[in-house]
């Protein structure tokens, strides 16, 4: 370790404050239980919502003695996101439980190392907007980090933690130094720490710390002369919480309490002890557990956290197993089993009887409903075999589980493209999107598509409305579109959706019936009536001149051919004869 | 074969178990296909839909995201 030249020396501080890798972690496993049990809504900023915050400010009150609450949960929260240990679904923050498990099985040094990785990536995270002694210009009403040109955004922040964490490694381990000092030192070999000196660019012109102001004072801070007031702050900060938090350094508190000193630790003294004893934790009869945290890994903590709800956490730690935990680790790939293996070997009480029964109890039903929220299904037809046409390797890489016998099932978002496991002649169906109207339809309700092309929407329409012939031809009948509607579909919402589902328009004679079966025509009115041939178009005209023709309800269809009622048939006979014309009755009618 | 991708699917121990969870969701009319007597298609939203419903309603189906 070689030491800076500019270096300067202070004398041991009065009180202590060491870094706590186990310490670390067990609010770790806090804060996934937290996370858990009440998925944080995430806001448009990415920070999570005030309620949930609230909350996780109520949990932590007693955990963190020695940080700032709120600074030391958005440090939490940020490492998490950034190590992969919480992630983001549906707008809601969630553990990443898989992960979590993977990283706990790791050696405490592989998981420190993750942890500090993750606190330089994190991007959610913000140091210089908790810094307790500035207060800032909100550019819009409840923002909190696009507040004004000063605050650096998330890559900026990386910049400057790996700068700060680079100039603390340069220093000799064990040696204590002020920070005033180390903040002097840094603003003589890099000034541009928060604002860049970029020659002639627009920060190097800046002559103030833009909407940056001391806590309590209505003016914007100067640059010049007040480097200790806003970049001191800041380093002030990052060695007090997450290099401190981290294991980086230890800090050193005067009684005067003026300031405070630091010293980088040694390279190895800031990991986690992962010795417990055999039986950390008791079982009682009402599900609670309570958990000798001193003695636990971190790794043994987040197997019992996982199956229990938390009452209280301290070094004697109450918690309580329930229901949806243990269910959502039999979702998870766990076993009655194992639960119940591990729970027997690590109580100093064993497991309750009823405890055991209860978590049977819970594990069997945990696997009655499987739901795929985002699946990517395989089917076959006719005689195929899955296992021959969706290729071996495929079918383990994308974890495919058989279902329904002709089917296999996997999730979409795990499963790799589908074309990569199957010969192109195979169609994929992408459900995200409207599919192609593929039906053909006959003026006599005949509907049919290729098989391979028939798509789940399509079958449920015609499932509804018409009846299976064969694999590619359905028939939409009056029975069958009168048995839809009974069963409450609208007659609209009928032809609606059978039209959604056809390539083309639907045929017009196919439309006509639809339409009546609908009832959507009007009435026909049927009428008796009898037609009167006439030979001569002259005689025609005599009728319609002729004073009595004016009360028959008749009507002229053409030169020679009247209609009239069929029930004035002996009105029209006399006028007939009253006119001379000779009347021969047609022997069919 | 054809292959069906981004679909939501329900299996459940049995064709009573299915129909239950399907009217706790109101969903048995959404149900675009049931390939067993325990297994339906839906849509993904109503698969959603069903999930919420069975979690909202103290069961705990295994959810596949």
């Amino acid at each position: 370790m070689t030491r800076a030249s500019t270096t300067k020396r202070t004398r041991a501080p009065a009180r202590i404050l060491e870094g706590n890798a186990l310490r670390l972690e067990r609010d770790l496993i806090l804060l996934f239980a937290a996370v858990r049990d009440h998925p944080a809504k995430l806001l448009k900023s990415g920070a999570p919502s005030k309620t949930f915050f609230t909350r996780l400010r109520e949990m932590f009150k007693d955990v963190s003695a020695d940080a700032e609450i709120d600074g030391y949960i958005l440090f939490l929260l940020g490492i998490s996101r950034a190590a992969g240990l919480l992630h983001e679904r549906d707008e809601h923050l969630h553990p990443n439980t898989l992960a979590i498990d993977v990283f706990f099985a790791e050696a405490p040094s592989a998981r420190l190392d993750k942890l500090r990785q993750a606190w330089l990536d994190a991007g959610e995270f913000n140091e210089f907007v908790l810094v307790p002694s500035l207060e800032f210009a909100a550019k819009r009403d409840s923002a909190t980090l696009d507040i004004c040109d000063v605050v650096p955004g998330a890559a900026r922040m990386r910049d400057i933690r790996r700068s700060v964490l680079a100039h603390v490694e340069k220093l000799e381990a064990g040696r204590w130094m002020r920070s005033d000092d180390f903040s002097d030192e840094i603003s003589r070999a890099q000034p541009g720490l928060l604002i860049p000196n970029t020659g002639a660019g627009r920060f190097a012109a800046q002559k103030f710390y833009t909407g940056v102001r001391v806590k309590g004072d209505k003016h914007e801070l100067p640059r010049e002369g007040n480097w200790p007031l806003v970049e001191g702050a800041l380093i002030g900060m990052l060695l007090r919480s997450p290099l401190l938090l981290l294991g980086y350094v230890d800090i050193g508190v005067d009684d005067e309490g003026e300031g405070f000193a630091f010293r980088l630790r040694g390279a190895d003294t800031a990991l986690a002890d992962d010795t417990e004893s055999k039986q950390p934790f008791a079982l009682q009869a009402n599900f609670e557990v309570l958990a000798f945290v001193p003695e636990m890994t971190p790794a043994t903590l987040w197997a019992i956290t996982r199956y229990c709800s938390v009452v209280s956490f301290a070094d004697v730690a109450t918690l309580k197993i329930e229901e949806r935990h243990i269910a959502h680790a039999i979702n998870e790939g766990g076993s009655f089993t194992g639960i119940v293996a591990f729970l027997e070997s690590r109580s100093k009480t064993g497991l309750p009887q009823n405890v055991r029964y209860s978590i049977e109890n819970w594990a069997q039903k945990a696997e009655r409903v499987a739901i795929y929220l985002d699946a990517c299904l395989f089917e076959a037809e006719g005689n195929e075999d899955l296992s021959k046409l969706v290729r071996e390797p495929y079918r383990k890489r994308a974890a495919l589980a058989p279902l329904a016998e002709r089917h296999l099932v996997g999730s979409s978002n795990a499963t790799p493209d589908p074309r990569e496991g199957i010969a192109p002649r195979y169609p994929v169906l992408d459900y995200s999107r409207a599919l192609a109207p593929v039906l053909r339809a006959s003026d006599d309700g005949l509907l049919s598509c290729q098989s391979e092309q028939a798509n789940f929407r399509i079958v449920q329409v015609l499932a509804r409305i018409a009846k299976q012939e064969s694999l590619e031809r359905w028939r939409i009948t009056r029975e069958t579109f009168g048995e839809a509607v009974r069963k409450g579909l609208p007659p609209e919402r009928a032809i609606e959706l059978l039209r959604s589902i056809v390539a083309h328009e639907l045929p017009a004679a196919l439309l006509l019936k639809l339409q009546g079966w609908a009832g959507r025509l009007e009435p026909v009115i049927l009428r008796r009536t009898a037609l009167l041939e006439f030979q001569q178009a002259e005689a025609v005209e005599l009728l319609r001149a002729s004073a009595a023709s004016r009360n028959l309800p008749m009507r002229v269809l053409n030169a020679t051919t009247v209609e009239v009622e069929a029930d004035e048939l002996d009105k029209v006979r006399a006028v007939l004869a009253d006119l001379a014309i000779p009347v021969v009755e047609d022997s069919h009618s | 074969m054809k292959v069906h991708k981004h679909v939501g699917v329900i299996e459940a121990a049995d064709r009573q178990t299915l129909e239950e969870a399907l009217a706790i969701a109101a969903a048995q009319h959404e149900v675009l296909c049931f390939l067993a007597p325990n297994v339906a298609v839906l849509e993904r939203e109503t698969a959603r839909k069903v999930a919420g419903a069975l979690t909202g309603a103290g069961m705990h189906p295994k959810v596949v995201e």
